[in-house]
């Protein structure tokens, strides 16, 4: 028997990253916290250390200019950690933004768990990325082995726990009488009722059918029982897709039925074999990234290619060297103001790639994260990327500077750079 | 802030490697982070019978999956520090459930939706309205105001306020008083005298939502 994440890779932990932190930056965009301001702040008792503040440093915190500050914060941080940036201090300032708005909004009274897998996602990233930071002398991690393993399988342990956590504190304190009485028809009911932005009525409709109600009652029998086993859904790798359809089935339930949005259901991903798919693919014949070898930018961003392509997949070739003259002979230089074939050329199966779409074929090569952002830049037609390209590449000297040189691989790297 | 500041001496050898300063402040600070979360999470424990039984539980969990193979084999792989944070943070997260206040011990909090028994009555909710001068009147959705305060934060809290109506008037009367100001920024063209507040109980018995709304005034403050 194996272990979901067990065979995890850096590629995994990229794609958890930027969901987790991506989702954050987005609810921090959208979401006014500066409007809390306006509340009484008798009314406000806001939970975890801010409780241990005095009345002044809590009215203070609630001023409009220091909730729109930590907005800010907010934004920049989650954006700066879910794209990998300014790691790991992006992240544990991403994380510390996420605890300190969510005890914010929180304030006023009740805590509820549908965002707090995704607080305790954070704060599980962040730990990993500090312990990193601890544990680094000379630019290099102090230990052996890959880490990545036990960090998506502790945020996958954290997000099936939060569910059977649940299901083990209903059972023991009401035991099945409670689950199979009317108590969750009463909270469709309660939860319908009230005003919020997505009405659906739902619990209206189960109380008044019987046959509803029965298949509510039996509906919360079974999902209890899906809860309880969730962590099964780590071992069996068949028996995963019934515990993701069957929690699709229960959040869109309660979706319906009681009008809430479990957050939390994002992070089902961690339920799939995110380690595989996330992987680098491989090529039978390595793609060759071929770059201006004495552009400033080029060589910048073929050192970072390098350093995030672990799994080795790509080879490099300055547009200066032989390998180039000898592959890229035909190709036509005169579309090319400097009579060269462009600043990136990828050949990748035999073809070659210009422009844009070389940029963001080297991303998917890469795997993890890089094919999310290289499938979200699709999106953008080729001819608006291909014209910011252009421009780029043609100010490209003038305000990267220019090399006197061809970049010159250090030890380590010259088996993966070609001549 | 500790690397730029803190001088890397050479304190002492251990084995042949150097352990600096730095080194040893760094994990002086995440030992004493740790430290302050389980204690905080170790005062607001009170562990009755039942959490005893959750706790085993859990227990009993965690060691299943423990005896996976590969489980061990990926812990094993993994450099200490990263096997000390994911035992840490799985600490902090069963003592957060098993802790009675989840108010004191958030992020770390307990699981417990839809766990209590509920006998099925007829449900109340709150209905604010804001009353123009000329006597129209204005459904106010509190969550829609603010909407940070989205999932009910506001009516939960809301409820507890207005049944310690007593002990509570000036907290009431306040918040009341600033969801009618909010309400009035956010809708320029609506101009309010007054906030009030109703309890709509459902009658369930009848079994029909649409003879619903015995609705009973519980509250008002005037605006201006």
């Amino acid at each position: 028997m194996r272990l979901l994440h067990s065979d995890g890779t850096e590629s995994g932990v990229g794609i958890v990253r930027l969901l987790v932190f991506g989702v954050w930056a987005v609810i921090f965009c959208l979401d006014p916290i500066q409007q809390l301001a306006e509340l009484p702040v008798a009314a406000l008792n806001p939970p975890g250390l801010y409780m241990f503040l005095p009345r002044a440093a809590v009215e203070f915190l609630f001023s409009e200019p220091v909730l729109w500050s930590l907005r800010v914060a907010g934004v920049g941080s989650c954006f700066a950690a879910a794209l990998g940036v300014f790691s790991p201090w992006s992240i544990v300032a991403a994380a510390a933004a996420v605890c300190l708005v969510q005890s914010v909004e929180r304030a006023l009274g009740s805590i509820n768990h549908s965002e707090i897998v995704f607080v305790l996602s954070a704060i599980v990233l962040a730990g990993f990325a500090g312990a990193d930071w601890l544990t680094r002398r000379g630019g290099k991690r102090v230990g052996a082995g890959d880490g990545a393993s036990l960090v998506l399988m502790t945020l996958a342990v954290v997000f099936v726990f939060s569910y059977q956590f649940v299901a083990i504190h209903r059972i023991v304190s009401s035991g099945l009488p409670g689950i199979l009485n009317d108590s969750i028809v009463f909270y469709m009911v309660r939860h319908t009722g009230r005003d919020t932005f997505w009405v659906s009525g739902g619990g209206w409709y189960i109380y008044e059918s019987e046959t509803l109600r029965m298949v509510a009652r039996w509906g919360f029998l079974g999902t209890t029982l899906v809860e309880l086993t969730l962590p099964f859904g780590l071992l069996l790798r068949r028996g995963r897709w019934f515990y993701v359809a069957a929690l699709t089935l229960f959040h869109v339930g309660t979706f319906l039925t009681m009008n809430t949005v479990f957050l939390q259901m994002i992070l089902v991903v961690l339920l799939l074999d995110i380690s595989r798919w996330a992987a680098p693919r491989a090529a039978v014949t390595p793609p060759v990234v071929f770059f201006d070898g004495i552009c400033g930018l080029c060589a910048g961003f073929v050192e970072c290619v390098f350093l995030w392509d672990q799994a080795g997949v790509l080879r490099f070739a300055p547009l200066q060297g032989e390998t180039a003259a000898l592959k890229l002979a035909d190709v036509d230089r005169g579309s090319s103001r400097t009579g060269e074939p462009g600043s990136i050329v990828l050949e990748d199966e035999g073809a070659l790639y210009r422009k844009s779409e070389a940029v963001l074929r080297i991303w998917s090569r890469l795997g993890g994260e890089f094919r999310i952002y290289a499938f979200a830049a699709r999106i953008i037609p080729r001819a608006i990327r291909d014209a910011v390209y252009d421009l780029v590449a043609a100010h490209r000297y003038g305000v990267f500077g220019r090399r006197n040189g061809c970049y010159l691989p250090v030890a380590g790297e010259r088996e993966r750079f070609l001549p | 802030l500790l690397t730029s500041t803190v001088p890397t001496i050479s304190l002492l050898h251990q084995g042949g490697e150097e352990v600096h300063v730095e080194q040893f402040l760094k994990r002086f600070v995440a030992a004493a982070a740790f430290a302050g979360c389980a204690a905080g999470l170790g005062l607001a424990i009170r562990l009755g019978p039942r959490g005893v039984v959750e706790l085993l539980l859990i227990a009993g969990s965690i060691g299943a999956l423990l005896a996976v193979r590969s489980a061990w084999r990926a812990i094993e792989a993994a450099p200490m520090a990263h096997r000390i944070v994911a035992g840490g943070l799985l600490l902090l997260f069963v003592a957060g459930h098993v802790a009675e206040a989840s108010t004191k011990t958030f992020p770390f909090v307990a699981w417990r939706m839809f766990g209590g028994r509920r006998a099925v009555s007829d449900p109340r909710y709150y209905r604010i309205e804001g009353v123009a001068p000329s006597g129209e009147r204005y459904r106010i959705p509190p969550e829609r105001v603010w909407p940070p305060l989205r999932d009910f934060r506001f009516t939960d809290s809301y409820q507890l306020i207005a049944d310690r109506q007593s002990q509570l008037d000036g907290v009431h009367r306040d918040l009341l008083v600033a969801l009618g100001r909010a309400y009035m920024r956010r809708n320029p063209g609506r101009r309010l005298a007054r906030v009030e507040v109703f309890e709509d109980t459902v009658a369930l018995a009848a079994h029909d939502r649409h003879a619903r709304a015995k609705r009973e005034f519980i509250y008002g403050v005037d605006l201006e």
